[in-house]
C-alpha cells in the first residue's frame, strides 16, 4: 500500500543531505568540525559555531545505506571488536572504507571528538578517535541516575535540580567549564553567553513544538502519521537542536499532522491494533515499520523519537550551563533505567491507546525486562526481541517481521 | 596482633555491608563500625533465567552475583553498596535498588559512583560520594565516623596492606602462586582484619619456583578456577591488572582525623589508583601493562576475556602489539561464554607450550 509521505520529513531528510554536503565543504576548506555522542553537550559546539555530526545519526545513515556491515569489518581488520556497541563504533569503521564505498562521500575527519564516558567501550570508540591524525579527545564523566524521583517528564523542564540531583549537575557542569576551555583554546574563539541562552530558548521552543506534535498524534484515531516519517522529521531537527531552521521544522511538523488530523487522514485506513516500538530504530529496515498495515490492520503508531523530544529535552533557567548540564546528565536515564523508562513507557502507552508493544533489546541497556513487566502488568502484551538496532547482521539474524507476525497472531 | 577498635566494633556488632566492585574506601565502612564485605561471583556456575531476565546482557559474573543475592540464605548483610565501575554493575544496582524497595532484598542498597580523572568537578563529586557512602554506612550501623574510629580503620587497613606487600613479595619470587594470591585478596576484602592478615601471610606455595611467569589481563578474576589450570600446567601469575588481585583497592588507607579532610584525600587516593579495564582508557591501560611485566619479568601476559565484557576486548590490540614491540607474546582469548571458562583456559594452556612462549626471555 502506498502512502503519502509527510513533508516535513521529506524536508528534513533533504536538508540534511544539504547540509551534510555543505559541511563537507567547510572541511575541505579548512573548518574544524566534531564528532560528537548523542548524551555529549551538542549547544557548545553551536555556540562556539562548530559544526558537528551526531555519532548516532551517522551511524544511522551508515546502516540506512548498507554499509554497516562492511564498516564494523573494517574494525574487526584493525582487531578492534565488531561486536561491541556498534551503534557508536561504526563511524569508526566508516572511515576506514575506500572513498567510493562511504554514504554520502564518507565523514570528513573531524578536529574533534566529544563523548561522554557511557557504558564501558564509548570512551574506548571515542579514544580511538583521538588517535588519529587531527583529531582530538575529549571526555565527559557519566555519573549513575541516582536519585530517580516519580515522573521524570513533569520535573526535568523546571525542576531539574530535584530530578537529579545537585551533585551529578555539579560535576557535569563543570565539566562543561572544561570543554569550553578546551575548544576555546584550540579554536580561538570565546564563548558568547548570550547566544549560548538564544540557542537555549530556541531548543526549548522546538521541544514545545513536539509536546504539541506527540499530544496530538496520542490523542487521535486512527493514526494520522507513520513512525518511519516522524523518526526523520524530528530526529533530523533534533541534530540542529538551538538552530532557527529547527525550530520552524518542529512547527512544520505539527502544523502538517494538525491538517491531516482536521481531514481525518489515515495512514492505515482499517486500523485495528495499535503498536508502539520501544527501543532503537531499525534504520537498515524502515519498511518493518509498515509491514503489517494490511494482513493485522495493525499500526505503529509510537517511537521513542518523537516522545524523548516531546518530554525529555526542555530545561528552563537562566543559568545557560547548568541547564545544559540537566539536558544532557540523565538524558539515556529518561529511557533506559527502571523505574524511570518503565514509568515513562506506560504513561506513553496509555496515552497513544496502545494495543501490543515491540520491544527491541540492545545489549546496552539495562533493566529492559522492568519495561516489559510494567508493560504486560498494565495489560499491554510485550514482544521482547533482542537484536542491536545499527548492525544488519543482528536485526536480520533476529527474524524480526517473523516474531511480530507471530506475535501479532496469538498475543493481540 | 591485636584487634583496633573499629575492627572489634564490626566484629561485635556483626554489621556487614556487602561491596559489590571496586571503588569502595574500606576505611569509611570499617570506620562506621560494620564489616565490609565483597560479592565476587564465579567464573562458572550455574544462572538462573530469573536473574538473566533482570539484568539483561552483561556480563556472566555479574549475573551470578544477582543470583547469589536473591538467595536469602547466601548472605547476612545489612546494606548492600554497588559500585559504578561497570556498566554491568550499574545495572546490577537499578536492578537492586528496585528489587530492594519490593522487599526482595533484605536490605537496603547504595550506589558508590566514583568517576575517574584527577581535576576539581571529579574529585568533588567523589568526595561528596564517599561522604555519602560514611551517611549510608552510618544509617545501618548508628555510628557517626568521628576521629578516632577513622584512625583505627586507617591502621587496620594499613596492617592489611602490610600482609599484601608481603604477599606481593612473595609471588615475585615464586614463593606464592597466583591461585593463592586470589584467595588471599579476598579474604582481605571479605574478613575481619586479624583474620584476613592470618590468611594472608599462610598464603605461601611451594615447588613453583621454576614456572614460567605470566601476566594476567583481560576481564576480572572472581575466583583462582582460571589461574589454577594455567598454574597446574606449569606456569605462575606473578601480578594482574584487575580488581581481585593487585589492582584491588584494598590495604591502603588514609591518617586522617577529620572525616571531611578523609573523603578528599581518599577521593584523591582514588584518582590515582591503577587503571581498570572498565573505566580506564587503553593507553593507560598499555601503559600499566607494559610496566607491570617489565618490573616483574613476565614472560608475556594471558588475556580471556568474558562474552558481554567488552571492555579488556577494546584494549586488546594495542595491548597485543605493545608486547610485541618487546618481543613478548600474549594469547588471548575473547567472548567467552557463560559456561565456557574452562574451555578457554585449557585452549590457551595449549597455546602457552607454544613456539613463541617457549623462546620468550
Amino acid at each position: 500500500m502506498k502512502w503519502e509521505r509527510l513533508q516535513a520529513a521529506v524536508s528534513a531528510t533533504r536538508y540534511q543531505k544539504q547540509w551534510f554536503s555543505d559541511l563537507r565543504d567547510a572541511a575541505r576548506s579548512g573548518e574544524p568540525i566534531a564528532i560528537l555522542n548523542a548524551d555529549a553537550p551538542h549547544e557548545i559546539f553551536r555556540a562556539l559555531d562548530i559544526p558537528y555530526v551526531v555519532t548516532q545519526w551517522w551511524s544511522s545513515i551508515i546502516a540506512a545505506k548498507g554499509f554497516g556491515p562492511a564498516a564494523l569489518s573494517k574494525l574487526a581488520e584493525q582487531g578492534l571488536p565488531d561486536f561491541s556497541v556498534q551503534y557508536d563504533a561504526l563511524p569508526l569503521g566508516e572511515q576506514l572504507l575506500p572513498e567510493d564505498q562511504r554514504p554520502w562521500g564518507g565523514l570528513p575527519t573531524p578536529a574533534f571528538a566529544v563523548a561522554e564516558r557511557s557504558g564501558d567501550v564509548t570512551q574506548k570508540i571515542f579514544e580511538q578517535w583521538g588517535k588519529r591524525p587531527e583529531t582530538e579527545t575529549f571526555l565527559l564523566s557519566r555519573t549513575g541516575a541516582q536519585p530517580v524521583p516519580r515522573n521524570w517528564w513533569e520535573l526535568v523542564p523546571h525542576e531539574w535540580e530535584s530530578a537529579f540531583g545537585a551533585a551529578r549537575l555539579d560535576l557535569l557542569e563543570g565539566e562543561i567549564d572544561e570543554l569550553i576551555l578546551w575548544l576555546e583554546e584550540r579554536t580561538g574563539r570565546r564563548l558568547n553567553e548570550n547566544k549560548l541562552a538564544e540557542i537555549m530558548a530556541r531548543a526549548n521552543e522546538q521541544a514545545e513544538w513536539n509536546r504539541r506534535s506527540r499530544d496530538l498524534v496520542a490523542s487521535v484515531r486512527p493514526t494520522p502519521v507513520l513512525v518511519r516519517d516522524t523518526m526523520p522529521a524530528v530526529m533530523v531537527p533534533q541534530w540542529h537542536r538551538g538552530t532557527e531552521w529547527a525550530v520552524d521544522a518542529a512547527q512544520g511538523l505539527y502544523r502538517e499532522i494538525e491538517a491531516r488530523v482536521e481531514r481525518s487522514a489515515a495512514v492505515c485506513p482499517g486500523e485495528r491494533r495499535r503498536l508502539m516500538w520501544v527501543g532503537r530504530g531499525v534504520w537498515s529496515d524502515l519498511d518493518l515499520y509498515t509491514e503489517f498495515h494490511k494482513e493485522f490492520g495493525a499500526v505503529f503508531v509510537w517511537s521513542m523519537y518523537l516522545a524523548i523530544a516531546a518530554d525529555g529535552y526542555a530545561r528552563y533557567g537562566d543559568n545557560s550551563r547548568r541547564a545544559l548540564a540537566a539536558r544532557f546528565v540523565g538524558l539515556t536515564d529518561q529511557l533506559y533505567v527502571p523505574p524511570w523508562s518503565s514509568e515513562w513507557y506506560v504513561k506513553e502507552a496509555k496515552t497513544h491507546g496502545i494495543d501490543g508493544v515491540v520491544h527491541l533489546i540492545a545489549d546496552d541497556t539495562p533493566g529492559s525486562g522492568f519495561i516489559t513487566d510494567a508493560l504486560e502488568a498494565t495489560g499491554i502484551p510485550v514482544l521482547e526481541i533482542r537484536a542491536n538496532n545499527a548492525d544488519q547482521r543482528s536485526s536480520q539474524a533476529a527474524r524480526i517481521p517473523e516474531q511480530v507476525r507471530q506475535f501479532l497472531k496469538t498475543r493481540l | 596482633m591485636n584487634l583496633s577498635a573499629a575492627g572489634e566494633y564490626a566484629a561485635r556488632s556483626g554489621h556487614r555491608i556487602g561491596i559489590v566492585g571496586a571503588d569502595v574506601p574500606r576505611q569509611i565502612v570499617m570506620a562506621s563500625r560494620a564489616l565490609p564485605v565483597r560479592v565476587f561471583g564465579t567464573w562458572d556456575g550455574p544462572i538462573t533465567a530469573e536473574a538473566t531476565r533482570l539484568l539483561g546482557a552483561v556480563d556472566a559474573v555479574t549475573t551470578r552475583i544477582l543470583d547469589s543475592l536473591l538467595v536469602p540464605s547466601q548472605y547476612r548483610f545489612d546494606g548492600l553498596v554497588i559500585c559504578n565501575d561497570s556498566m554491568a554493575h550499574l545495572r546490577l544496582f537499578y536492578i537492586a535498588r528496585l528489587l530492594s524497595q519490593q522487599g526482595r532484598l533484605p536490605f537496603p542498597v547504595h550506589l558508590v559512583d566514583a568517576p575517574r580523572g584527577t581535576g576539581g568537578p571529579r574529585r568533588q563529586f567523589v568526595t561528596r560520594q564517599f561522604a555519602q557512602l560514611a551517611q549510608f554506612a552510618e544509617t545501618i550501623t548508628g555510628h557517626a565516623l568521628d576521629g578516632e574510629s577513622v584512625l583505627s580503620a586507617a591502621q587496620e587497613e594499613h596492617e592489611i596492606g602490610a600482609a599484601l606487600r608481603r604477599l606481593r613479595q612473595r609471588r615475585l619470587a615464586q614463593h606464592c602462586s597466583g591461585a593463592e594470591a586470589l584467595k588471599a585478596y579476598r579474604a582481605a576484602t571479605q574478613e575481619t582484619p586479624d583474620v584476613a592478615v592470618r590468611i594472608i601471610d599462610a598464603a605461601v606455595s611451594s615447588g613453583i619456583e621454576g614456572a614460567r611467569r605470566i601476566y594476567m589481563t583481560g576481564s576480572s578474576h572472581p575466583d583462582e578456577t582460571i589461574y589454577g589450570l594455567l598454574e597446574d600446567a606449569g606456569h605462575v601469575v606473578i601480578t594482574e591488572d584487575h580488581d581481585t588481585g593487585d589492582s584491588s583497592w584494598v590495604g591502603e588507607a588514609i591518617d586522617e582525623a577529620d572525616p571531611d579532610v578523609l573523603f578528599e584525600r581518599l577521593a584523591n587516593q582514588h584518582a590515582v589508583r591503577p587503571p581498570l579495564a572498565a573505566r580506564a582508557l587503553t593507553s593507560e591501560r598499555v601503559q600499566h601493562l607494559t610496566r607491570g611485566v617489565e618490573e616483574t619479568r613476565c614472560v608475556g601476559a594471558v588475556s580471556l576475556i568474558r562474552e558481554l565484557d567488552d571492555a579488556p576486548a577494546w584494549d586488546l590490540p594495542e595491548q597485543e602489539t605493545a608486547l610485541r614491540a618487546r618481543n613478548l607474546p600474549m594469547a588471548s582469548r575473547v567472548r567467552i561464554a557463560a559456561a565456557g571458562a574452562v574451555e578457554a583456559a585449557q585452549s590457551i594452556i595449549g597455546e602457552l607450550k607454544g613456539p613463541k612462549w617457549r623462546e620468550s626471555r
